[in-house]
């Protein structure tokens, strides 16, 4: 009797041990980017990185073409300037695809994984890792910079490019403005909490979200700090922009419209749930998801509700504008990666879910 | 009912100790260990003290006569030893029974430690989601996650010329092996069942927590080690250690 008891107790200590040890759960929610054109969009979940076709949701091409459960892709696939299409994964690896297909065109092994999605201009490609490395590369995928950039944490944002300025958010309390060609420190901003979203850069100031409640707004020449508005909750996401006031949500559940001079709050409602992603700004409409799974279109002005969409599952990535299309990329049971919906009316275009194989 | 009352309250005891001890996670796992064990020191008290009355039945003279007189009919015997075992106040998992307290523990301590290491957005999603308002989250996150030659979020090997050794896994079944030997009670010379018993324990569960100890986060396998510690100092403290268990003839 004893030894069954002692037998049935160690197998569940380790079926428990390994059930919460998070290798069977996604880590991270989906990663959505539009090509230039708002014909094709690229999801990377899991397994693979999905190119759809925006008209009607049918797959283009996957990477690879037969999932490889060794290979994790979250971060939303960026498109460079020369028409390639790049993903880092959770493997440590940058990949550079071909739009159009989905062929390989070269691969870059970092040290750690890739969280955040790489930022690709005309002369380089800059892929933020999980180590805290910014590796800085040409467009065939070689170092450009003698050695990488190293912050103390993780760094899960895409950097930004000013005009003479890369602005970098750390997971170490700090922004940093780096000299784009060599990578060195021009200026670096101490902040009270961890900077996990990119900063919006917008005529010489930069406005950022931290985990110390707030939305900071900063001089991008000098890193002076201007303004800091307290929010309720931790904010993950990039502040944007329409009409002279700044948008985004906080994890406790606010969404909050500032004033761009000052900070102020104008407005803020409370939806029906935590607030991951960065909102999209339509013409007069502003989109944001929540964690409850309910997509809002409000009224930039006043905060009211046009309409809402609900999945039965959560929604932790940005909403992104495609022609008249808004595309949410929600995690749900039936394992649905991408729903278009007419972005006027809320009605339901299309759904995508990939084939189990 | 689970996430309330064993995973937010250990991590957030764990986060409270990493902040008084000036963000140092691995010394806020062995405080928390000590802590523990204090806490479950009534239970071991307890479990020690059922062990004794168990042994002291097994040698009483009504145990051999009712062994002599039902040795051919098990379920006879196992109906007057159950009689007996209310007769004299014992109960057969008393010392049994104090041991499995520990597995929640472990489990809501792994689960603990791995949500406060989260490293990835949906785990740190959570963890935004479990601290109490005293903690100074701000400040906190992300932890420092290293000790020592340590990534107590991962399993621990420590490199040597090339050769990844895994240092904390040895330790846990070197400790777990001790405190197994140091801890069993003699069993009765015509109890072969229990001698049985006790010497599968003192293989298995060293390498069976060994195995926990390579497999998964480090952190999980510095609480063994620790616990393990813990309970021999606590054990001698009451007097109940009998270092000469460690001699091969007690094998």
């Amino acid at each position: 009797m004893k030894k069954i008891l002692l037998l049935i107790s160690f197998s569940l200590l380790a079926l428990s041990l390994s059930a919460c040890s998070g290798s069977f759960a996604p880590t991270s929610w989906p990663g959505l980017s539009i090509d230039p054109a708002g014909e094709t969009a690229f999801v990377a979940y899991q397994n693979a990185v999905y190119a759809i076709d925006v008209k009607n949701g049918s797959l283009r091409w996957q990477y690879p073409q037969k999932a490889e459960r060794s290979r994790t892709f979250f971060a939303p696939p960026a498109y460079a300037p020369d028409g390639s299409l790049l993903a880092g994964g959770y493997d440590k690896v940058l990949v550079s695809l071909d739009p159009a297909n989905g062929q390989e065109n070269w691969q870059f092994t970092a040290n750690s994984r890739f969280v955040g999605a790489p930022l690709a201009t005309e002369k380089a490609i800059y892929a933020p890792a999980a180590d805290g490395t910014l590796y800085a590369l040409d467009l065939t995928g070689a170092p450009l910079w003698e050695a990488p950039f190293k912050s103390e944490k993780a760094l899960w944002a895409t950097p930004v490019l000013g005009i003479d300025a890369l602005y970098v958010s750390s997971l170490d309390h700090t922004l940093y403005a780096l000299n784009p060609d060599t990578g060195s420190v021009l200026w670096r901003a101490a902040l009270d909490g961890a900077l996990n979203s990119a900063p919006l850069l917008h005529e010489g100031r930069l406005y950022v979200g931290t985990f110390a409640q707030q939305i900071v707004a900063l001089d991008a020449t000098s890193g002076e700090i201007l303004w800091v508005t307290p929010t309720d909750g931790w904010v993950w996401a990039t502040p944007q922009l329409l009409g002279g006031r700044l948008f985004v949500g906080d994890v406790s559940g606010t969404f909050y419209a500032l004033d761009l001079n000052d900070g102020s709050v104008e407005w803020s409602i409370t939806p029906d749930g935590p607030i991951t992603s960065n909102a999209a700004t339509g013409e007069d409409t502003v989109y944001f998801t929540t964690e409850s799974g309910t997509l809002y279109a409000v009224d930039p002005a006043d905060g009211a509700t046009r309409w809402t969409y609900a999945v039965e599952g959560q929604l932790y990535t940005a909403p992104q504008i495609a022609g008249s299309n808004l595309l949410i990329a929600p995690i749900t049971k039936e394992n649905t990666l991408l729903i278009a919906l007419d972005a006027q009316q809320g009605t339901r275009r299309w759904t995508f879910t990939p084939e189990k194989k | 009912m689970w996430e309330t009352f064993i995973i937010q309250p250990m991590l957030n005891t764990l986060l409270w100790i990493y902040t008084v001890l000036g963000q140092n996670f691995g010394l806020s796992i062995i405080l928390f260990t000590i802590l523990v064990r204090l806490i479950l020191y009534p239970i071991t008290a307890q479990q020690q003290k059922s062990a004794q009355a168990m042994q002291d039945l097994q040698k009483s003279k009504e145990w051999k006569d009712i062994q002599k007189k039902f040795k051919d009919d098990k379920e006879k015997l196992a109906a007057a030893q159950m009689k007996l075992y209310q007769e004299m106040g014992v109960s057969p998992f008393g010392s049994c029974l104090p041991s499995l307290v520990q597995f929640p523990i472990i489990i809501g301590l792994y689960q603990a430690v791995i949500r406060a290491l989260a490293d990835t957005p949906l785990p740190l999603l959570n963890l935004s989601k479990s601290l109490y308002p005293f903690i100074d989250t701000a400040r906190l996150i992300p932890l420092n996650s290293h000790f020592l030659w340590m990534d107590l979020g991962q399993p621990e090997r420590l490199q040597v010329f090339g050769v990844s050794i895994p240092v904390l896994a040895i330790l846990v079944v070197i400790t777990t092996y001790l405190q197994t030997k140091l801890m069993a009670m003699p069993s009765t010379g015509d109890n072969a069942q229990a001698a049985q018993m006790t010497g599968m324990m003192n293989v298995y569960m060293p390498l069976m927590l060994g195995y926990f100890a390579y497999a998964y986060a480090s952190g999980l396998a510095l609480y063994f080690v620790a616990s393990n510690i813990m309970t021999v100092v606590q054990y001698a403290a009451m007097g109940k250690l009998d270092w000469s268990k460690l001699r091969p003839a007690n094998r």
